[in-house]
């Protein structure tokens, strides 16, 4: 089963010494399965008021691989790569090769008897390509300013 | 953010899942731009003339059918004939036949776009393939449906007319042109600082020539007309004709050296011509010239012993009424300045002093008196060739396609998303990293059909001489010099006026005019001489004057030759148009180029002479052979800059062709 399923997405979190739970609670519904789930022990025993980013959260997160890969498969309106030239997945190698041979089409000569015929010609090409790595980058604010007053959480959420 | 109570409200979830479609959005983005940059430049594959040959599926390959067979040929027409070496060699209009035809054609012909689409399909079909795709931008699309009446008028197309007007551009995207399905090239957002990238949008460069030359025929009882060699040229920046007065282009064509005296002879570029025969070597760095060199315009010795022009001039001066009437109203002056007072002193001076035998030495004042002659109607053989290579338009292309893996594919590979906290400004930060690759494996089912709209002027197509000094500058007839020419030259093609878009646009060439047909530019010519296109544009036509191998050179088509070529190159540099650029991109015609491409030829453009036998102010038409078709008018204009109005409509909008063509410019 999931780690996520595990988590109760509206339970109310701890202000302090957050549990287990409390990081999945928050993390997973975004992020997916911690890609290093040990780590999410030794969390419970940080004692840490203001944590960010969990340590088992840090690297990479396939859902959201697996998620953006489906929006661009299958992303509307997108003629450029559905019909002119469609998306070809390719997971095993980052060079495409291939070859093209060509035979030409000759008028055929007149031959004299015990004469010999011109030689068919053709030729063979070798292409190659190499797939381009193009990234960007998203940036979540959690640079919040945290100011307690009597009720010991009040956010002010820069937007 | 995520500490706080916001992402755990549906406000926060639905930012963080805009966030991912976000970053969906610009990796399609991207991926649309790889697919459209691929189309464009598949021709880079360069694969084999009409051939017949079948793919094999390396131990890489993914997508290649290893059975496939396919004809191949090239991407595009020019690219075929370029490879079979179909272009013609001697005629530069018929090499260039299918560019011009294509340029502007949405806009020169109502039905424009069905004959270059119909054309292009016809033109697969020679490398056995069915294209079912045609891509144009968005902007083409509401032109052809709603604007040419051939489309849109009832009284042509009949019901489907308001039809097709009423259900607009949106029609045509959801439907076919020709058995074609139609998508639209959407622009590539690059941000809030830079205007949005349009693949199918370009700057293209094209060029024409104008002829000042004297009438072959004329009213012998009347003489030449007045001012024969005045011309009217269509201006597009301010969208009228405009008429270059003789005197005017002179000025631009004698261009000033650095020093250099009136009386001296060779002004300018003529530098050590003195009207004698015989060859001149040192003025141009060793390089042999061919005898006569010394007289060029043969105003000199030459133009009294060739008989049929020294007839013809004394022709033009034997209605001694008509003459002496004209003198009195130009009163020509004298070289120290005083006017003229007897017209058979006059007329002495002109025949026996300035064009006897050995007496035209290429002075200042030998050429202020060939404009006088001009203006009074004496018949010479010389002409102006005046040069717009620069006439620069932003043009959107469409492509025809076979859409499918059987082109290419976009290759999708490995994706990553790393997920990091940055606490020093507590945020967390995820990189997305993909890797993909579109990748075209038969060129030869697109073609690409290039400039077929004008949406856009530039520059170079107004009636400013390069040498034209700005507002705060003194012109004097003697002060347009050579540098000032470099300079604005070099201003244009780097457009570093953009401040006040100031642009010149034209050359003037003064050239001899007689028989010669290298001297008759009626085609087309190269500034540059050896101009590195495909076809030969500098011995299309007739070689050396003497046919001696001095003057056998790429350089022959220009006005005047190889010898005029040698003096105006000398003096104005015009060889550096083409410096800097990939020589091998301008050969092969990329569609897509690194940095900008200057045009150096020019074909014949439009323009309208006075007629020698409708009258005084009376001017005829010499049709354009050039891109922009056979005459240039009031109103074009607007539909050259992408007015949504058709050529017939804006031409109508501000005179009939009739009146034009019947008008009097005084």
């Amino acid at each position: 089963m999931a780690l996520v399923t595990q988590a109760d997405p509206f339970e109310q979190e701890r202000t302090y010494n957050k549990s287990r739970n409390d990081v999945l609670s928050k993390y997973a519904y975004f992020f997916g399965d911690p890609p290093h789930p040990e780590k999410l022990d030794l969390y419970t025993d940080q004692h840490a008021l203001t944590p960010h980013l969990p340590d088992a959260y840090a690297g990479r997160s396939l859902q959201l691989v697996e998620t953006i890969n489906n929006l661009v498969r299958d992303a509307p309106d997108n003629w450029y790569t559905t019909v002119m030239l469609p998306f070809k997945r390719m997971d095993d190698s980052l060079n495409v090769e291939w070859n093209s041979v060509t035979f030409d089409r000759r008028l055929m000569q007149r031959v004299p008897y015990e004469g010999t015929s011109r030689m068919l010609t053709s030729m063979k090409r070798s292409h190659r390509d190499r797939m381009v790595r193009h990234g960007l980058a998203m940036v979540s604010n959690i640079a919040i300013r945290l100011q307690f007053c009597k009720h010991s959480r009040l956010f002010a959420i820069p937007f | 953010m995520i500490e706080s109570d916001f992402f755990r409200t549906q406000q926060g979830r639905d930012y963080f899942s805009n966030q991912i479609k976000q970053i969906r959005d610009c990796v399609v983005l991207t991926c649309n731009h790889e697919v459209m940059w691929t189309v464009l430049t598949s021709h880079n594959c360069k694969s084999q003339p009409l051939l017949c040959r079948f793919e094999t599926a390396s131990s890489e390959s993914r997508f290649a059918d290893p059975c496939a067979y396919l004809f191949s040929a090239f991407v595009d027409d020019f690219s075929y004939d370029l490879g079979k070496n179909l272009l013609p060699h001697r005629n530069v209009i018929a090499a260039m036949q299918k560019e011009i035809c294509n340029f502007a054609v949405v806009q020169k012909d109502g039905r424009g776009i069905d004959m270059a689409v119909t054309k292009a399909v016809a033109a697969m079909r020679r490398y056995k393939v069915a294209p079912n795709t045609l891509i144009m931008p968005s902007e083409m699309q509401l032109y052809v449906t709603m604007v040419p009446e051939e489309r849109t008028y009832y009284n042509i197309a009949g019901p489907a007319g308001p039809a097709t007007f009423e259900a607009g551009p949106e029609a045509m995207r959801n439907g076919t042109f020709k058995g074609l399905s139609i998508f639209t090239a959407d622009s590539f957002d690059n941000g809030d600082d830079s205007e949005p990238t349009q693949l199918l949008r370009r700057s293209t460069q094209v060029g024409e020539f104008y002829r000042m030359r004297a009438p072959n025929s004329w009213n012998m009882s009347q003489g030449c007309p007045t001012d024969y060699m005045d011309i009217l040229v269509y201006d597009e920046k301010v969208d009228r004709l405009e008429r270059i007065i003789f005197a005017e282009a002179l000025k631009y064509a004698l261009v000033k050296r650095n020093t250099e005296t009136k009386g001296e002879p060779g002004w300018g570029a003529f530098e050590g011509c003195d009207g004698t025969d015989g060859a001149y070597r040192d003025a141009y760095g060793g390089v042999g010239m061919p005898t006569g060199t010394k007289d060029p315009l043969s105003l000199g010795k030459g133009f009294v012993s060739t008989g049929s022009n020294w007839q013809k001039m004394l022709a033009s001066m034997a209605s001694t009424d008509v003459m002496e009437a004209r003198f009195k109203i130009v009163n020509p002056l004298k070289e120290d300045g005083s006017p003229w007072t007897n017209f058979e002193a006059f007329k002495k001076h002109v025949k026996e002093e300035t064009f006897g035998t050995d007496k035209f030495d290429y002075s200042w004042n030998c050429f202020q008196l060939v404009n006088t002659c001009v203006r009074m109607g004496i018949w010479l053989p010389i002409q102006i060739v005046i040069a717009r290579p620069f006439i620069e338009h932003v043009m959107y292309s469409a492509v025809i396609a076979v859409a499918g893996a059987d082109t290419g594919v976009t290759l999708y590979g490995h994706a990553d998303m790393q997920i990091s906290a940055n606490t020093s400004v507590k945020t967390i930060e995820g990189h997305y990293t993909a890797h993909f690759k579109s990748v075209v494996i038969k060129p030869e089912n697109i073609f690409v059909m290039r400039d077929i709209m004008s949406v856009q002027y530039t520059a170079g197509s107004d009636t400013r001489f390069f040498g034209m000094r700005n507002i705060n500058g003194t012109l004097t007839e003697e002060t347009v010099t050579a540098q000032e020419i470099k300079v604005q030259v070099r201003n244009r093609l780097m457009f570093n006026q953009e401040f006040a878009d100031a642009y010149e646009s034209m050359f003037a060439f003064l050239t001899p005019y007689n028989s010669n047909e290298q001297y008759m530019q009626d085609n087309a010519f190269s500034l540059v001489g050896g101009s590195g296109l495909p076809w030969d544009i500098g011995t299309g036509q007739q070689l050396a004057s003497n046919g001696s191998g001095a003057d056998n050179r790429l350089d022959c088509n220009f006005p005047g030759g190889l010898n005029m070529f040698l003096k105006y190159n000398k003096l104005l540099g015009i060889g550096g148009i083409h410096t800097g650029e990939d020589q091998n991109q301008r050969q092969s015609q990329e569609f897509i180029r690194l940095g900008a491409y200057n045009n150096s030829v020019c074909l014949l453009g439009p323009h309208r002479v006075l007629s020698p036998h409708n009258g005084e102010g009376s001017f005829e038409l010499v049709p354009g052979q050039g891109h922009w078709g056979p005459d240039a008018v009031p109103g074009d204009a607007r539909w050259r800059r992408g007015e949504s109005v058709s050529m017939k409509d804006a031409r109508d909008a501000l005179m009939g062709v009739d009146v034009i063509t019947n008008k009097k410019y005084t």
